[in-house]
């Protein structure tokens, strides 16, 4: 019992090549869908990587003040008490905000930056540490993310800008330099300045901040110590860096979830179209299945040319759409698909999608398109091969 | 070796368009006759012959070639049955024209799982017998209509089966060709083969190398 | 409702496919099972013959995608697990709900269904009577009901994963401790475990060489449970040379070189065949290659298996 016969199998190769217009059609839905679905995987994986960066440089715990369910300044007197908390290294509060740039519709993240207290962030400090003179030696300087820059430019503000204070004055920064984050995402609207220019801008008072992080060196401690904290203060909101994670990683679901939605759809439809296409035999294809009938081709022997039809067609298409969908994603960055993900905002961040190959992704995807494909074709292939012969020969 | 044995056949059994294209046809083709089904178009030969080639299940009756009763075979056993031992030849050849002539000699054996040196000497043998092997790499539509006539003999030939049925060979063929497709007629009664033509072409009338005429007038032998 | 994953997205989706074709199959094999006849000639029965192709086509390719996609189901319960607190692999997805455990079982047995169908299916048309037609439907029948409350079973299992609720893992569920009923067969000692596997496969040895193939199949039949009870209590644990880890997943990492794939393949085979072969011999065809096929596997699985814990001795001296 021979197991693989050769010849039918390129008989059915050269029958694809036959019926070429047709299996183009179908090829092309095929080698699209899995392409849309295999670069939506492969973009979500790298957003998903990208964010669970972000989220490792968050702090471990973030106090801010509620009142009437909206945050609002803190006050700094609070300090030296969560200092005392046992497992707290560091507590550090910050001055930022958003500040909106009504000319060109754009909101910069403004973040003050102290000399004496190390920020949060490495890349932050990093750059604190590069440009410290400047910062604080020179008043009234900072430094913006690359995106900012390109906006001011594009707004006529070259060596500094004005912000319009709450009450109405303008405030003069000098423009002192520019600075690329680590992690893309996050840093490209970014502004840092002092913290008491910062606070002169949003017109908050010295006593004050926007929220106090606190570091939190065992993670084993850190639900702990958030629990203390909202004894100590109920009317507080106490985030922790996992109760972050999980909240991006929801919204990141929620747009995947509606995204599977239109997937089962374009499935359903998909599923259609192959059926549809596959069933309708021009009489040329039914005479040469009668032909086959009439020199001998069992029925078995055409439905097995029809699944290597069927086959061949899905997995070249499948492996083609794939590698084209990797192509896509990680050389040319995905134009177009990655703003599903990433949001509009005009400050797009041209960041680039780092490569993350995940063999369970390719898995997932073969099965979520091949088996569909090959399921499309059990009936037409059937009908097909059961062919009255007599009818089509004559 | 043919023995035809009551066969019956309505199409559309039941229905308003019931037609009944055979009735109660005996006969029998004793080995390396050459018969001929005579009658005129639409008279059932083409539906008898696809009967004989196990092509076609019958309503009742049945046909015994050798000892073993084909007519109600399950496909499979029907499809080895005329694989191995029937070649036919077809009214308008039905090659595949955008198949090379070798290409379709060699359909026939492709799914038997030969090799392909095993197919390769069948074919070689069948092609040059009807001296088409010169053209082999030709696709089956550049062809003359004699050299189409040819190469559907080849495939018919090319598992050197036992019978050879024949539905309205000359039908689309000119003076000259019909004329060459008797020649190969010739050729395969010295081959020893058993040979049924169904036709209405007088061209196959009364010829010496016929042993023996049925005729078949709506469905039922005269 | 959150683990609506993609991955378990699409194994609900495949079993949607399976249960639609399933289903068609289904309603074909009551009306072959009711109304074949092959010596009658009706326009009836040729459609029937031809429909029976269409019912031997869907099996063929449920079968096809199932053995894979149990595979991946495997996967995708692992990777469940970080969202199930105190499940640290497959084992305790699985056994969050009361219908994993269940489900898991009904696919293997599938598995050995539908391949076994399959080989009835081709001895019923190398015969020119076919003869097991109906029977063939008939068990398709019944196969339809065991592949239905796999569907079931799964969606359910799938439906109810709460990541609210704590599990055990395969440290407890196996370990005698642990209340399940499988707990209660792994609670027995070792060497029994060990030694029924053993004497289970004499067992095999005998048949074969009895050429007996009624008690070669069911030999093999309970080969699976052995093979798989002492794989859990005994060799998996030289495979991870951890005494208690009686995990069957986790031997298809990468950690572990896959062995588990080549273990679960050879064994299927292994037993799979033997069955195949009584199906032949029913039909009456005395030869085949599956008694041979059956035992070669057989006696790798016995071997691989073995040399686990011979190895860890000949390197450490000792026994876990």
């Amino acid at each position: 019992m021979k197991l693989f016969n050769l010849l039918l199998f390129e008989y059915a190769l050269s029958a694809i090549k036959r019926r070429g217009s047709k299996n183009i059609f179908i090829f092309i839905i095929f080698f699209i869908l899995i392409f849309l679905l295999s670069s939506i995987f492969f973009i979500s994986n790298s957003i998903k990587k990208e964010l669970s960066y972000t989220v490792d440089s968050l702090p471990d715990i973030t106090i801010q003040k509620l009142s009437a369910g909206r945050e609002q300044d803190i006050s700094l007197d609070v300090v030296e008490k969560l200092s005392t908390i046992e497992g707290v290294s560091q507590v550090s509060p910050r001055v930022w905000g958003y500040y909106y740039f009504k000319n060109a519709g754009a909101n910069f993240s403004v973040v003050g930056v102290s000399r004496f207290d190390t920020n949060y962030k490495k890349s932050i400090q990093n750059v604190v540490d590069k440009y410290d003179k400047t910062i604080f030696d020179k008043p009234n300087t900072m430094i913006v993310g690359e995106g900012v820059k390109k906006i001011l430019e594009k707004n006529y503000y070259d060596k500094y800008f004005n912000f319009i204070k709450p009450n109405g004055d303008f405030k003069k920064i000098y423009l002192a330099g520019v600075f690329k984050g680590s992690t893309l995402l996050e840093s490209n609207d970014i502004i840092l300045l002092s913290n008491e220019n910062a606070r002169e801008i949003f017109g908050m008072s010295e006593d004050k901040a926007t929220d106090i992080t606190i570091r939190v060196p065992n993670p084993k401690e850190v639900n702990e110590i958030a629990t203390k904290i909202r004894l100590m203060y109920p009317n507080f909101r106490v985030i922790t860096k996992n109760d972050l994670r999980i909240s991006y990683n929801n919204i990141f679901d929620y747009k995947s979830g509606v995204f599977l939605a239109l997937f089962i759809i374009a499935l359903f439809t998909f599923f259609i179209i192959i059926y549809d296409k596959t069933s309708g035999l021009s009489s040329d294809e039914k005479r040469e299945i009668g032909v086959q009938k009439a020199v001998g081709w069992k029925i078995g022997d055409i439905l097995l040319q029809k699944f290597y039809e069927a086959f061949i067609i899905s997995f070249v298409a499948f492996f083609s759409a794939l590698t084209f969908g990797m192509f896509y994603v990680y050389f040319l960055n995905a134009p177009v698909l990655r703003d599903i993900f990433t949001g509009y905002s005009i400050l797009k961040p041209p960041f680039e999608l780092p490569f993350s190959f995940d063999f369970g992704t390719v898995t997932l995807i073969f099965f979520a398109t091949v088996p569909l494909y090959i399921a499309a074709t059990i009936i037409p292939s059937w009908f097909a091969a059961t062919l009255e012969a007599d009818e089509v020969i004559r | 070796m043919i023995k035809v044995d009551k066969i019956y056949k309505i199409f559309n059994q039941g229905k308003p368009n019931e037609t009944v294209a055979l009735q109660n046809i005996t006969f029998q083709v004793k080995s390396k006759e050459l018969v001929l089904l005579k009658g005129p178009s639409g008279s059932g030969k083409s539906t008898l012959l696809s009967i004989l080639a196990a092509l076609l299940k019958p309503t009742s009756g049945d046909v015994e070639v050798d000892g073993k009763k084909i007519a109600k075979l399950p496909d499979n056993f029907a499809s080895m049955y005329r694989r191995e031992n029937i070649g036919f030849i077809f009214q308008k050849f039905n090659l595949i024209p955008t198949l090379s002539v070798y290409e379709n000699v060699i359909l026939p054996l492709i799914p038997s799982g030969f090799t392909k040196e095993e197919i390769d000497t069948k074919a070689e043998l069948s092609m040059k017998k009807f001296s088409i092997y010169h053209k082999k790499n030709d696709l089956a539509k550049n062809l003359s209509g004699g050299e189409q006539q040819r190469v559907a003999i080849a495939r018919a030939l090319v598992n050197d089966p036992k019978i050879i049925l024949a539905d309205e060979p000359t039908a689309n063929l000119d003076a000259k060709l019909s004329q060459d497709f008797l020649s190969f007629l010739k050729e395969l009664k010295n081959d020893k083969k058993t040979i049924v033509i169904a036709t209405h072409d007088p061209i196959f009338f009364n010829l010496d190398i016929t042993d023996r005429e049925i005729e078949i007038v709506k469905g039922v032998m005269k | 409702m959150n683990l609506l994953t993609p991955d378990v997205l699409v194994i609900l989706i495949l079993d949607g496919i399976f249960a639609f074709f399933g289903t068609i199959a289904f309603f074909l094999s009551i009306k072959i099972i009711l109304k074949w006849d092959i010596t009658k000639t009706t326009t009836t029965q040729y459609r029937l013959e031809k429909q029976s192709y269409l019912v031997a086509t869907i099996i063929k390719y449920i079968l096809f995608i199932k053995l894979p996609l149990f595979l991946y189901f495997i996967y995708v319960q692992d990777k469940l697990s970080v969202y199930i607190p105190g499940a640290m692999c497959a084992v305790g997805v699985v056994n969050s709900t009361t219908y994993g455990f269940y489900a898991m079982i009904i696919k293997i047995i599938n598995l050995y269904l539908f391949s076994s169908w399959l080989v009835l299916n081709k001895v019923d048309l190398e015969n020119e009577k076919m003869p097991y037609t109906k029977i063939k439907f008939i068990f398709f029948v019944i196969i339809y009901i065991f592949l239905m409350s796999e569907i079931v079973l799964e969606v359910m299992e799938f439906f109810s994963l709460d990541p609210a609720r704590i599990v055990s893992c395969c440290g407890t569920v196996f370990s005698a401790a642990g209340k399940s009923t499988i707990a209660s067969i792994l609670s027995l000692p070792n060497t029994l475990l060990v030694s029924l596997f053993y004497i289970n496969f004499i067992l095999i040895l005998f048949a074969y060489r009895l050429k007996n193939s009624v008690y070669y199949a069911l030999a093999n039949i309970l080969f699976v449970a052995t093979s798989i009870i002492s794989l859990i209590s005994f060799f998996g644990t030289y495979i991870y040379e951890l005494p208690t880890h009686h995990c069957p997943f986790c031997m298809l990492q990468s950690d572990y070189h896959y062995i588990g794939y080549v273990l679960y393949t050879t064994l299927f085979i292994g037993t799979f065949s033997a069955i195949a072969r009584y199906i032949i011999l029913l039909a009456g065809i005395k030869k085949s290659n599956f008694g041979k096929i059956s035992l070669i596997f057989d006696t790798v699985y016995v071997i691989i298996v073995s040399a686990y814990p011979v190895i860890y001795h000949l390197k450490n001296g000792v026994w876990l």
